[in-house]
């Protein structure tokens, strides 16, 4: 009775919120928890469940799950981007659910906020669940890694699955504490580098015996090949790897044998794309038919967006705020370029959930690896502009290569006039479509 | 010459908090005055008599542990530079290092809550004519009023920023008693950025975290 009022009233909210052109997500099903806090303990859920979470790409990740499993076959339900907390899935499952108590697709997919993990899957057991990541994210608001990992690790039902990266010691420490589990990660490519590049990393040291992680090689922070020169604590060879990355065709070889077009070769869509690919493969689809449905074309351009204006680029590179990982691999993207070149730097808002002023994490971004003589500009825009000077100054960056603006409404002519070289906007999301906005003023 | 030291440099580097070692050298460097960084790792041997300026900053509370175990050792060596007016500046948790039950070179008791301290700071002391500003994010607390401690040349916060890029007024009370007997001109370092970056958050309304 609880489940079919709470179905009724969950659809008629929907319904409201429709007539009303009124769009919040996560609505319906808070409204129907807050009376009915067990709802979806009483819900028949699809015989697969597929869960997502981590601090980078879970969205891009659950999405292009989804995709391939309705590409291949399959009915599925998925959350929309960001509908990551338990009212938000809730709001879900009240979209999909019959009045007879049950989702009828084949499956469904969920992206879970990493510390609601624990609430969710106290209702709703996965059967496989991917960490794509565990990075520094939202300090205010997730603490640290360690927190994180901490949490995501309550959140683990006894008999699911997880899929998680390899490459990455932070989510490799899952298995001193789990045994059923698959790993995804990348081999060594053009973007990696053996030398330490002297940025702040989140884990140095083994996390079973303390001695100093050594590395073959890194893709960015302490994500990379590394062994622990003591224990037996160790990247090995991850079960689904990307062992090639073809820079002119943007060819990626999974396991040396299934091809796949990216359409970027940015580190995350790299490691969003194999770690779909691995649950997608234990699920039983086949390798062909994976690579098929993974292929460029039908996957949305996020990261990164390209345009040219009178012989010179204009690269919108999306990041997050509070997040340097997403940062980070901006800058190494933006460092592989060796011809004269500008950026540009701003947000809006430091973050959409809390008025927090917190911008210590512009000290985790290695700006420095930008600092050389191909670096002929640096744009400060937006209410913080002058907190990223001084970060821009404090990395060694002569002062006179520095232009403050307020925002970036109409930047176009500025960025024509009065800078040189391909122009890389490492920004946060709110500052993409103001950037895009001024690059195509350019006459 | 100044001789500056980011100890614990790969454990203790949450929350950006090398950034205060970057913002004291870069001003130092533009009054003329000499200046080297060593980083120092986990388990490397620190020379504290070596160093004029020492800087600590956040871990993780497993990283913490570590540290606490390792500079135990050297407790002589930091009252014997403290004494001698050797700087120490101690941003976040790792003030909980210096008080009871670990180094005891100060007297707080360190306790542990449920709940983070997560805040926005905005603060007067006795000794400064301006406002200390940063942030708070951790989950100890220690049993004194004030929020930030100085005695002799030691400064220990939970504040956050990085510290000495959010307070410029602070870094050049710093630079011009480390340049006390040099001919550098401590009036060379420029201050511009930060300090325009202080006045903005200064007039921007500090909110408490919204529930979710």
């Amino acid at each position: 009775m609880k489940r079919f009022l709470g179905t009724l009233i969950g659809k008629m909210v929907f319904f409201a919120e429709k007539i009303m052109h009124y769009n919040a997500s996560s609505f319906p099903g808070e409204f129907v928890l807050k009376l009915f806090p067990d709802y979806l303990k009483t819900v028949k859920y699809p015989k697969l469940v597929i869960m997502v979470t981590g601090s980078c790409g879970k969205g891009s990740t659950t999405r292009i799950i989804a995709d391939a499993l309705r590409e291949n076959g399959m009915t599925v339900a998925h959350n929309l981007e960001g509908s990551n907390l338990l009212s938000g899935v809730a709001s879900t499952v009240i979209k999909n659910i019959k009045f007879s108590g049950k989702i009828p697709t084949d499956a469904l997919v969920l992206e879970t906020d990493e510390r609601y993990l624990k609430f969710i899957t106290k209702y709703i057991k996965p059967d496989y669940l991917v960490i794509n990541n565990i990075t520094r994210d939202q300090p205010p608001r997730q603490g640290d890694f360690d927190i994180v990992f901490g949490e995501i690790l309550k959140g683990i039902p006894e008999n699911t699955h997880i899929i998680v990266n390899g490459d990455d010691p932070v989510t490799k420490k899952f298995s001193l504490y789990k045994n059923d589990m698959t790993y995804f990660g990348i081999d060594e490519f053009f973007a990696s580098y053996e030398n330490d590049i002297n940025d702040v990393k989140d884990i140095n040291y083994c996390p079973k015996c303390s001695a100093r992680l050594d590395y073959k090689y890194r893709h960015y922070g302490s994500v990379g090949d590394f062994k622990c020169p003591n224990c037996d604590f160790a990247r090995n060879t991850p079960d689904f790897c990307i062992t090639s990355v073809d820079k002119d065709t943007n060819e990626i070889t999974v396991n040396n044998k299934s091809r796949i077009t990216a359409n970027e070769l940015i580190l995350f869509n790299l490691y969003n794309l194999v770690a779909a690919y691995s649950v997608l493969s234990l699920v039983g689809i086949a390798d062909d038919k994976i690579s098929s449905s993974l292929n460029a074309q039908h996957i949305q351009n996020k990261i990164y967006k390209e345009t040219v204006k009178k012989g010179r680029k204009y690269i919108a590179l999306n990041c997050k705020a509070e997040n340097n990982a997403t940062y980070n691999l901006a800058v190494i993207h933006t460092s592989l370029d060796k011809s004269p070149k500008t950026i540009v730097l701003g947000l809006r808002e430091i973050s959409r959930r809390y008025t927090f002023f917190d911008l210590s994490w512009l000290y985790d971004i290695n700006f420095e690896l930008l600092n050389d003589d191909n670096l002929k500009n640096v744009v400060c825009a937006g209410p913080y502009r002058y907190d990223f000077a001084t970060r821009i100054m404090l990395a060694g960056i002569p002062k006179d290569k520095i232009i403050i603006l307020d925002n970036l409404d109409h930047a176009g002519k500025v960025f024509d006039e009065q800078t040189q070289g391909n122009v890389y906007g490492i920004l946060n999301f709110d500052y993409i479509d103001p950037f895009i906005n001024s690059v195509n003023e350019i006459e | 010459m100044i001789k500056i030291a980011n100890i614990y440099y790969d454990l203790l580097n949450l929350y950006g908090d090398t950034g205060n070692c970057k913002a004291l050298a870069y001003h130092l460097r533009e009054t003329g005055e000499e200046v080297t960084v060593d980083n120092i790792r986990f388990g490397d041997k620190i020379d504290f008599s070596d160093y004029n300026v020492i800087f600590i900053g956040s871990g993780t509370e497993n990283n913490l542990k570590l540290a606490l175990d390792d500079i135990l050792r050297y407790k002589n060596d930091i009252l014997e530079y403290k004494s001698n007016g050797g700087f120490l500046i101690a941003t976040g948790n790792s003030i909980e290092l210096f008080g009871k039950s670990a180094l005891e070179i100060f007297d707080y008791t360190v306790t542990y809550q449920n709940e983070r301290t997560v805040r926005d700071v905005c603060m007067k002391t006795s000794v400064f004519d301006f406002d200390i500003i940063g942030f708070e994010n951790h989950r100890g607390t220690i049993d004194r009023d004030e929020k930030i401690i100085l005695e002799d040349n030691f400064i220990l916060t939970y504040t956050i920023g990085p510290l000495l890029v959010r307070n410029p007024k602070l870094t050049d009370y710093i630079i011009r008693k480390l340049l006390e007997n040099s001919d550098s001109d401590p009036s060379k370092a420029d201050y511009t950025f930060e300090e325009k970056a202080y006045e903005t958050s200064q007039n921007t309304d500090l909110k408490n975290i919204t529930s979710e």
